[in-house]
């Protein structure tokens, strides 16, 4: 039985986790920094401050935005699908956003708007698009049933992954590197501004999210018990589900489509503290914000001379996580 | 007043050409304990979800105590009937508390948390459904008989004034089957509370519950007690089953299939 108690001291060790990641990853990276150096006045001189602030900080702010999104939108697409093996990509956001990127490339569309690259405004619309179709196939079939919003996300992620095919295949050598460097997902430095519209975005996605965690039990268990017990189950289905997709097509957008997080930490935390995702929503935002931060930190500061794109590394771990968590569900 | 009320209810599912149920006209009142009976596919189901709320009817209204149901908005609703289904598969496993806590959903605002009233509520009903023993188990270790009762005790924590089970007892072992209408018959006497059965057991529903409605091919053909109801005749015609009615030195009634025999 895992007990309210232990589910409140869970969430509590996660944000102080959380609160430590985003104040220590910031100091780790192949440059070694000086404490008192950072915090003393931004100069264009003071090497440490720039790169802390400039660099680090705002990547990892990135980072934990970018995880946060992942791992939410991941407790949400498991519940409301009711599929363990559901990610933040099922609805084709991924295949979407992609697409959209790659055509942003291929066509070099380089320049910016509002501190955002053309590549971020394609990716973005890719991503809507994916979950627009979706819908429409939905209510074409008049059914918005878990398993008609599954197949709907399956086909359109395939009918867009092939378009991102056939992109790749006719660009060229220099476009080829974007677009693979793009589609592996990975973090870059981006400005305060950009990162506070970012932020905004996210928490106002959290706090839908939170305020139907109840209803996501509900659902999790079934549609019919669901409506059971009073919930309105189109509703909650459709609000939770575009928020946790338009929440991934930002940070897709912005970082590419990083795999797994969606996945590894809401499934981490359901073993710890179990499935109720009163606890189990909050949990996995602030875990995935840190799980992610810290992967990045691990990708660009130990591999050097050269960094790991951080899509490469939360695979690369991803699976031994997995097969992990399966293993340890069995002989549970 | 009759708590439910159904008008000229008709309902065919989309993939299936005849109708599930056709032109039903039916009134159930507080306090009742009824049963619909009746073969696979005779439309028990359906009613039973149309009456929670959960299909709506191509033709007809269901009125709960005198308002059409789709005028309840779904917390409305769930808060006067609560609904179990055949069967409940968890997609990730849930405590057996954690069940009984969705019952009070309906009563919980978007950010309240469970007060100690609502936990009352859910402790009472796990004991009235002889489950708290196991309050603290996860869900998925239970056996089909304690399963059944756990999710009897989360409709109970919703406090409704009915209580609509759709085959309780399926695939449950005889003991199992007993406890549960024993229990059914406790909560309608203690609690007084409307409560309406779909299931196929014969004898543990002439035993158990006051009205009986035999349904066939989407109507009923036959309505009230036990006695009037479940005759030999009936029976034959409905079940296509004929059967031996006998009764023990106790009173209690029981019947035994003969021979299986299409009804002319």
């Amino acid at each position: 039985m895992k007990t309210t108690a232990l589910k409140t001291q869970v969430l509590l060790l996660t944000f102080f986790i959380f609160l430590a990641v985003l104040a220590v990853c910031p100091f780790i990276g192949p440059t070694t920094l000086s404490y008192q150096k950072v915090f003393q006045a931004l100069t264009p001189d003071n090497q440490d401050a720039q790169i802390f602030f400039n660099v680090r900080l705002s990547r990892v702010l990135l980072a934990a935005l970018a995880g946060m999104a992942m791992a939410g939108a991941g407790i949400v697409f498991q519940a409301v699908l009711r599929n363990p093996l559901a990610c933040p990509f099922t609805l084709g956001v991924a295949g979407g956003s992609s697409f959209g990127a790659v055509v942003a490339i291929l066509f070099g569309f380089g320049t910016s708007m509002g501190g955002f690259s053309l590549v971020t405004f394609f990716a973005f619309g890719g991503a809507l698009l994916s979950i627009g179709l979706v819908y429409f196939l939905a209510f074409i079939l008049r059914s918005f049933s878990a398993v008609t919003l599954l197949l709907a996300g399956i086909a359109i992620s395939y009918f867009f992954n092939a378009l991102v095919l056939l992109a790749y295949y006719v660009a060229d050598f220099t476009q080829a590197y974007s677009m693979m460097h793009w589609l592996i997902g990975s973090l870059d430095v981006i400005d305060y501004g950009s990162l506070v519209k970012l932020a905004v975005l996210m928490g106002a996605g959290v706090l839908v999210l939170l305020a139907f965690s109840r209803e996501l039990n509900l659902l999790a268990a079934g549609e019919e018990l669901a409506k059971s017990k009073g919930v309105s189950t189109s509703f909650v289905v459709t609000v939770t589900l575009l928020t946790a997709s338009l929440m991934t097509s930002a940070v897709v957008a912005l970082t590419g489509p990083i795999a797994f997080v969606g996945l590894i930490v809401p499934h981490l935390y359901r073993l710890w503290i179990g499935n109720d995702h009163r606890f189990l929503l909050p949990c996995s935002v602030l875990g995935g914000a840190a799980f992610l931060a810290l992967c990045d930190t691990v990708a660009r500061s130990f591999f050097g001379p050269t960094e790991v794109p951080v899509g490469v590394f939360t695979a690369l771990i991803g699976v031994p996580v997995l097969l992990w968590l399966l293993f340890y569900r069995r002989a549970a | 007043m009759n708590l439910f009320e159904l008008q000229d209810l008709s309902f065919s599912f989309p993939t299936a050409s005849p109708f599930a149920l056709r032109s039903l006209d039916l009134s159930i009142g507080q306090g009742e304990l009824v049963g619909f009976l009746g073969p696979n596919g005779a439309g028990k189901s359906t009613l039973l979800r149309l009456m929670a709320g959960l299909l709506k009817p191509q033709a007809g209204r269901v009125l709960l105590g005198g308002k059409p149901l789709a005028a309840h908005s779904a917390k409305e609703r769930a808060k006067r009937v609560a609904f179990v289904a055949q069967s409940t598969h968890f997609a990730f496993p849930l405590s057996v508390w954690e069940i009984v806590e969705m019952g009070r959903h309906p009563y919980l605002g978007r950010f309240d948390l469970m007060g100690p009233k609502d936990k009352d509520i859910c402790e009472r009903s796990l004991k009235l459904c002889d489950a708290w023993d196991f309050k603290d188990r996860s869900f998925d270790e239970l056996s089909g008989g304690e399963k059944q009762r756990v999710l009897l005790a989360s409709a109970l924590a919703q406090t409704p004034q009915a209580l609509l089970l759709d085959e309780p007892t399926l695939s449950l072992d005889l003991a199992h089957q007993l406890l549960l209408f024993e229990i059914i018959q406790k909560l309608h006497r203690s609690e007084g509370l409307t409560v309406i059965v779909a299931t196929h057991e014969l004898n543990l529903a002439s035993r158990f519950l006051d009205r009986l409605l035999l349904m066939k091919k989407g109507q009923v053909v036959a309505d009230g007690g036990p006695r009037q109801v479940l005759t030999p005749a009936n029976i034959h015609s409905v079940l296509n089953v004929k059967v031996r009615k006998l009764k023990d030195p106790s009173g209690i009634v029981h019947f035994v299939p003969t021979r299986l025999e299409a009804a002319k």
